[in-house]
């Protein structure tokens, strides 16, 4: 009964969304009813409660197991672990987008709460655009994707969840990033608004900008999330495989991050207006892409799903009116924007704008490297994939100009620095970069492309320590540090530093890893030893176990370095609710780096050869840390608004 | 930044031609999306990578003595028949698979499903197949190009793809392709 219930309440959320949308318009004089604000918002507010309430009850479903359902029945078991049934409930494709709903839903509910601080005429327009997008998902739901379909007769037990997606980092990846992605859609209702009003300003940047830098903060967690589970858990020995999916998900992210720097441009020096509203379009608009690419299967991928023509074609029909309207818009709006205010290159906001160019240019190379095996396809008839090199060689070029660059826009002023200035303190910066690089390059050599990626992050370490000794200078004595100073920095500078450190930690992690990582492949019987990078590995025995939910095959290591010596399991489990097999790699931290060791199937069968793939990841922790200090920058930032809300709240 | 350029004495906004490139970008953009979706419903059962080319080496073991699939089909002309109990097609090929399954080796791969399910499966319609791989995970079949359950392939004694057949096959397909394994 429930379920029918929850289904019911998608579809009149549905029904009002769409009364809302037709009531706001006045069809005489076709301009928005904004006497009507009152009744929309109440309207609004109880659509909202009713998407979370159905939520909530596919999640209750599956609580209780009930296998009436077919969505449970496919992806839940009775003998798995609570958290693991909570997190079917969005583990699969028809709840994933109910979950998307309510998070659009909760978003929409701080909306309202804070509705207040919002002019009437904006806010009215923003409910319109909300309006609109949630049309587009609850039809997606219900006409193509129903959670709620019943299955008779009723199956005593469940079909289980997929073996991989049974681990608490993947419980967590999916909701972290959808609260990332779905963030994007009020700042792109934002920008709608702004551009129907014709006007924007440093006021309307200033309150988009808590919204952008949250979907940041919550981007950044989940994609750090699913490339630490994809490490460990998948056996693969690395963090990143250019997977469409994975490019998907890292091209909101590229723009969203262009977009916090663009806004804060337009915050301080009301510059790059119409620039930063063709961002917020463009960040949700590839949210879309990103949707579409995974929910119609038309890319291959470990993310794949049962591919399924009419879902398609139905998401495809919503990106393209939302997008295309929205970019319309857009165009025949501009000229009312457009600013023609200088910037001067020597400026913050010069080196801002420069960052941009290059993070948007690296999103771009990305699209087009993830869109080309259609491309071809569509020409020549050919299937080809584009893979890891290519990827490599042309985001490495780009993003690299970036991060020096934001080093030194991190020392500018806004408006305009004396060029000399400049000169006489990036001279020493170049002086101290060198001086480091040397030492470091006669100590470990290596290759080129350690050298920069290592160049990079010292030179934005660099680059905050001299702005933060900058701060601390007595200006007018010019030669003491006044460490008292310290606290008279804002929290968002604190966390601007902190975001950019954590940037630079993780291209440290990145050069180090990627540059001296060492692997081992080979079939190998038991008793053999195998030598890798300074470690020598003994294959010793295979443990066997079984238990309540799985059976497992466990080869024990005896790993032998330098200075000391420790015992290495990696386990194949097979699930028998299932019978699905999963591997669980053997990893051994060691400070940052890592040792990791994968143990195949027997082969042949009954040989006693097995598959053995070790991996040495020097330094590679580094890349997951520096991701995890980028995004609590992001919080401290997000927290000095609050804080600077709630001062002037008390005065 | 520049607003203007200057042909044969005219001036012209920059910003105003430009403003109009992402609409234009993204329509491009959305053509090639929508062309793939078309071709993949129309073109696909005879365009694969595979073809011509060898099976590729799976990770995929067999129920009855956890067998690797590559080594079991090796020098073997064979038809591999990807399927599943929850599969509803399945169960329409299933008459096809079954008719043919004297004059040619049949092998199956289990995909996304459970041994329960698929004996219970096998002992309600019978079973066609010679032996049955499982991919229960569904992330070895990536490496087939899998597009949706039932696909089949037929392969040769060299192991090379002859034809893969997305979807459930009818006799007279079966028919038709399946001789030429045996060139």
């Amino acid at each position: 009964m429930l379920s029918e219930l929850a289904h019911i309440f998608l579809i009149i959320s549905f029904l009002l969304f769409f009364l809302q949308l037709v009531i706001s318009v006045d069809y005489n004089t076709l301009s928005f009813r904004y006497s009507l604000f009152e009744p929309i918002k109440r309207l609004t507010f109880f659509s909202f409660i009713l998407i979370v309430f159905s939520f909530s009850i596919l999640i209750l479903n599956y609580v209780q197991s009930d296998f009436s359902i077919l969505n449970v029945y496919n992806n839940s078991h009775t003998n798995k672990p609570l958290i693991y049934k909570i997190s079917g409930s969005w583990g699969n494709h028809e709840g994933s987008l109910l979950m998307w709903l309510s998070i659009l839903s909760i978003y929409g509910l701080v909306f309202l709460s804070l509705i207040k601080k919002v002019p009437k005429e904006f806010s009215f327009k923003v409910l319109v655009t909300l309006a609109i997008v949630n049309l587009g998902f609850i039809g997606f739901t219900i006409f193509t994707s129903n959670p709620f379909l019943r299955t008779f007769p009723v199956p005593d037990e469940g079909l289980g969840l997929n073996p991989v997606l049974q681990d608490p980092g993947l419980a967590f990846h999916p909701p972290l990033l959808y609260l990332g992605y779905v963030g994007l859609t009020i700042p792109f209702s934002y920008s709608i608004a702004a551009l129907l009003q014709g006007k924007v300003s440093a006021s309307w940047a200033k309150l988009v900008r808590p919204w952008i830098l949250t979907s940041w903060i919550f981007l950044t967690l989940g994609i750090t999330l699913g490339s630490w589970w994809a490490y460990y858990e998948l056996g693969w020995g690395g963090w990143w495989f250019w997977d469409p999916v994975e490019n998907v998900s890292l091209l909101p992210w590229l723009l969203t991050t262009a977009l916090l720097h663009s806004v804060r441009v337009t915050e301080k020096r009301d510059r790059l207006k119409s620039w930063t509203i063709l961002l917020c379009i463009l960040s949700f608009s590839l949210t879309l892409l990103g949707t579409f690419i995974v929910r119609s299967g038309l890319l291959t991928s470990v993310h794949a799903f049962a591919s399924d023509p009419a879902r398609g074609i139905f998401i495809l029909s919503f990106l393209v009116i939302i997008t295309a309207g929205s970019l319309l818009l857009y165009a025949i709006k501009l000229d009312k924007l457009e600013d023609k205010k200088n910037i001067y290159l020597a400026s913050r906001e010069g080196g801002l704008l420069l960052n941009n160019i290059f993070l948007c240019a690296s999103a771009s190379t990305i699209l087009l490297g993830t869109l080309w095996p259609l491309i071809i396809e569509a020409v020549s008839g050919n299937d080809i994939s584009v893979g890891a090199p290519y990827f490599k060689i042309v985001f490495l070029p780009l993003i690299l100009p970036a991060v020096f660059l934001s080093g030194i826009s991190i020392n500018l002023n806004w408006k305009k620095t004396n060029i000399e200035h400049i000169y006489e303190k990036f001279w020493k910066f170049v002086v101290v970069l060198i001086f480091i690089i040397s030492i470091y390059y006669l100590i470990y050599g290596g290759p080129l492309i350690i050298i920069l990626g290592v160049s990079a992050s010292i030179w934005l370490f660099i680059s905050i320590v001299s702005d933060i000794l900058n701060k601390l200078n007595d200006k007018s004595t010019y030669s003491t540090i006044k460490l008292n100073k310290l606290n008279k920095i804002r929290l968002s500078s604190y966390g601007m530093y902190l975001a950019h450190l954590g940037v630079g930690i993780l291209i440290l992690g990145i050069s180090l890893s990627e540059g001296m990582k060492t692997y081992y492949e080979g079939v190998n019987e038991i008793k053999s030893e195998i030598r890798v990078s300074d470690y020598t590995i003994k294959f010793n025995n295979i443990e066997k176990q079984k238990k309540e939910n799985w059976i497992s095959e466990t080869g024990v290591f005896l790993v032998k370095s330098k200075d000391n010596a420790f015992e290495m399991k990696a386990e194949r489990r097979l699930y028998l609710d299932t019978g699905m097999p999963s591997t669980e790699a053997a990893i051994k931290r060691n400070l940052a780096s890592h040792l990791y060791i994968v143990m195949g199937q027997e082969q042949p069968t009954g040989s006693g050869y097995r598959v053995i793939r070790i991996y040495y990841n020097p330094n590679i922790l580094f890349i997951w840390l520096g991701a995890v200090i980028m995004a609590l920058g992001g919080l401290l930032s997000l927290l000095d608004g609050r804080l600077h809300s709630l001062k002037k709240s008390k005065n | 930044m520049v607003d203007y350029i200057l042909l044969k004495n005219q001036k012209i906004n920059i910003m105003k031609l430009l403003k109009y490139t992402p609409l234009i970008l993204f329509f491009i953009v959305s053509i090639f999306l929508y062309n793939k979706i078309k071709f993949q419903k129309e073109l696909e059962p005879i365009s694969s990578a595979l073809i011509q080319k060898n099976f590729p080496k799976l990770e995929m073991y067999s129920f009855k003595n956890n067998q690797n699939i590559n080594e079991y089909i090796e020098n073997r002309p064979v038809v591999i028949n990807i399927f599943a109990s929850w599969c509803a097609p399945c169960r329409i090929e299933h008459e096809v698979l079954t008719n043919f399954s004297k004059d040619y080796e049949i092998v199956g791969i289990a995909y996304k499903d459970s041994e329960e399910n698929i004996k219970k499966f096998l002992k309600e319609l019978g079973n066609p197949y010679k032996n049955i791989f499982y991919d229960f995970s569904g992330k070895e079949s990536i490496h087939l190009g899998l597009y949706g359950v039932p696909e089949t392939f037929f392969v040769n004694k060299e192991n090379k793809v002859i034809y893969k057949h997305v979807g459930p096959i009818n006799n007279e397909d079966f028919q038709n392709i399946a001789p030429m394994i045996f060139k």
